[in-house]
């Protein structure tokens, strides 16, 4: 592992200084004690990397919940010029818009007794295909059908009956990015995107059920439809195999290229292309075709969910409620206006584990939370707590309108299993009062609280750099798993 | 033959192989075992009772490591198939022919296996030792 040179330039901002072949610095957002995590593997090592990408603008920026991926580091924000700079697929990641979905509901959780929720857990479990090759949450697409997916995103699931308008309303982009260019994605990742809507898949993606424990802010959380001990539920995927086949088409396609566009990357999984070329304009438009798959796709997932309650509880939807709060991507590059060394500058936003948080006033933020800034849910460790958060004004100054997204491991999937032998987690989790209904018990020990860092300390650092702040926090009471 | 060897690499979000062996055929059959390893939580055995066969041309050798494991799970995640073993009728730098046997599982055993979202380039290699003349090889996946 190589030393790198950062040094602290803000209370919570540490640099990387601009040496060698980087064309900008690395910027990382942590604490004290989340530094010395971050300098135990190679993530530091990653972001210095970033920082050689072809028009590369501002910094390579790692948000708190940084940790070593491949190419860039999980967490990582990079924005290129959106004429001259580059795209990289890697940039985005396999999982092309994996995101997280927040809906309330007017339930309390003193209301819910300890059977009504391992009813509503096992009617989930059932309702939502979850695991390695789930599929079948609706029926297979036609060709056509699939085509609409990919260019209409979620507003195809409403207008098949899976959801309302207001849904599109409270969706990053209205669920669906423009630009998609269904031609531009293989038949390969066409084959997989036919069965698979509707489903969770594994490792650290989940449905959860949740109970607001605790609010910050509550003329936000008021806006965003939340109150204490409220029931609410946080739904945590993407593309499935439709995204992860598209990334390693493009970065198979790119690869052998990258002499002929004079790009030299310090890694290969960094390969990327210039945004106005052949396979720069087609990967976008792929790219594109997947983000809409996600938001499909976790559509879906929304209406079943709200199916399986109205079902459990006896309620119809007026009386549930069961409204989305909002959804964000976290896996995503968009073509986004930004200030860049004092000018307004069209820039291709990376954003690899990192979320969108738009401030207050910003034109792509939701009429009904223009006041209070976008909405961010950052996940937590599985047992533990997530937090839903506004965007700052800082963001736009600091991070191209971006800020963490989950807790960010600091425990391989290695050591966690270890850690986790001979220890029976269902029944430690059903004693903090979490029942978990999971396809496999491994993905169960590799997701355990101790392999994350806390996210309350990676949203303090957010709010203390004046990025995001926080709302309300929620604890699980039922978590669906892969 | 001489069996090669495989070694989980601690990898903070990801899940990694640090392969060795006598022959390039040896690095691919120890990939094998240890990529189910890592999906399903030890290596498969049993009795083969069906047979699949691949033939696999990449531009690099490291590419072909890759494009192996990827056709390993493959099999598994759409035809429930698990390789219990391999044999490899040709190993040339770019390109190989080999025959798997192995079993269909349940659809339940195989939906409970970890998820690969991608073989990655990260680290990516697969190249003769410096000393000793054997092989070694590193893959990174995306779980």
């Amino acid at each position: 592992m190589t030393k790198i040179e950062i040094e602290r330039v803000e209370p919570y901002v540490w640099e990387i200084p601009k040496r060698g072949e980087m064309r900008v610095p690395g910027r990382v957002y942590a604490s004290d004690e989340m530094m010395e995590d971050i300098r135990s593997d190679e993530s530091l090592e990653q972001v210095r990397n970033v920082a050689c990408l072809p028009g590369i603008v501002g910094a390579s920026l790692a948000m708190p919940d940084i940790h070593w991926g491949y190419g860039f580091p999980i967490g990582g924000v990079a924005a290129t010029d959106a004429g001259s700079g580059a795209i990289s697929p890697g940039g985005v990641g396999y999982d092309i818009n994996c995101g997280v979905r927040l809906a309330r509901s007017e339930l309390s959780a003193s209301d819910l007794g300890e059977e009504k929720r391992r009813t509503l857990m096992d009617a989930l479990f059932d309702a939502v295909p979850s695991g390695v090759g789930s599929e079948g949450a609706i029926a297979k697409l036609s060709r056509s059908d699939e085509r609409r997916v990919l260019t209409e995103g979620a507003r195809w699931a409403i207008e098949e009956g899976f959801g309302d308008e207001a849904d599109l309303d409270h969706t990053e982009e209205r669920g669906r990015m423009a630009g998609a260019e269904p031609d531009a994605v293989s038949d390969r990742a066409m084959e997989r995107g036919l069965t698979q809507v509707g489903t969770l898949g594994s490792g650290n993606h989940f449905l959860e059920v949740q109970r607001v424990s605790e609010i910050f802010d509550e003329e936000v959380a008021n806006a965003f439809g939340l109150f204490e001990d409220q029931v609410v539920v946080m739904i945590h995927s993407g593309s499935r195999g439709f995204g992860y086949q598209i990334c390693d088409d493009y970065i198979k396609r790119i690869k052998p290229k990258l002499g002929e566009y004079g790009y030299d990357l310090p890694d290969v999984q960094l390969a990327a292309a210039p945004i106005d070329s052949d396979e720069g304009e087609g990967y976008l438009g792929a790219m594109r075709c997947a983000a809409n798959y996600a938001w499909c796709n976790r559509q879906v997932m929304l209406h079943k969910t709200r199916e399986t309650f109205q079902k459990v509880f006896g309620m119809g939807p007026g009386d549930l409620r069961m409204n989305l709060v909002y959804d964000v991507c976290h896996n995503i590059a968009k073509i986004e206006t930004h200030r860049v060394d004092g000018g307004e500058r069209n820039v291709c936003v990376h954003r690899k584990g990192a979320t969108r948080g738009f401030p207050p006033g910003h034109d792509e933020v939701p009429s009904t939370y223009r006041e209070t800034g976008q909405p961010v849910m950052i996940p937590g460790s599985m047992g533990n707590y997530s937090y839903i958060c506004a965007g700052e004004a800082g963001a736009m100054e600091e991070t191209f309108g971006s800020t963490c997204h989950g807790a960010g491991r600091r425990m391989s999937r290695t050591k966690a299993k270890k850690e986790s032998k001979g220890r029976d987690l269902l029944k430690e989790m059903e004693d903090q009062g979490v029942i978990v209904r999971a396809t496999g018990m491994r993905t169960v020990a590799e997701e355990m609280a101790h392999a994350y860092k806390d996210v309350a300390d990676v949203v303090e650092v957010m709010e203390e750099a004046g990025i995001s702040r926080r709302v309300a926090r929620m604890r699980p009471i039922g978590v669906v798993k892969g | 033959m001489e069996r090669g060897s495989y070694e989980e690499i601690d990898h903070t979000a990801d899940l990694g192989l640090d392969l060795r062996g006598p022959d390039p055929a040896a690095v691919l059959e120890a990939a094998r075992r240890g990529l189910l390893r890592v999906l399903m939580g030890e290596e498969p055995d049993g009795e083969p009772e069906e047979e699949r066969r691949v033939e696999l041309s990449e531009p690099t050798r490291p590419d072909l490591l890759k494009a192996w494991c990827e056709w390993i799970y493959r099999l598994l995640e759409e035809e429930r198939f698990v390789a219990l073993g391999s044999e490899f009728e040709s190993t040339e730098p770019e390109r190989f022919r080999a025959r798997l046997e192995g079993v269909v599982l349940p659809a339940d055993r195989v939906a409970s296996a970890s998820e690969l979202k991608a073989v990655t380039y990260h680290q990516l290699s697969f190249e003769r030792e410096e000393e000793g003349g054997g092989w070694r090889a590193r893959v990174i996946f995306d779980v």
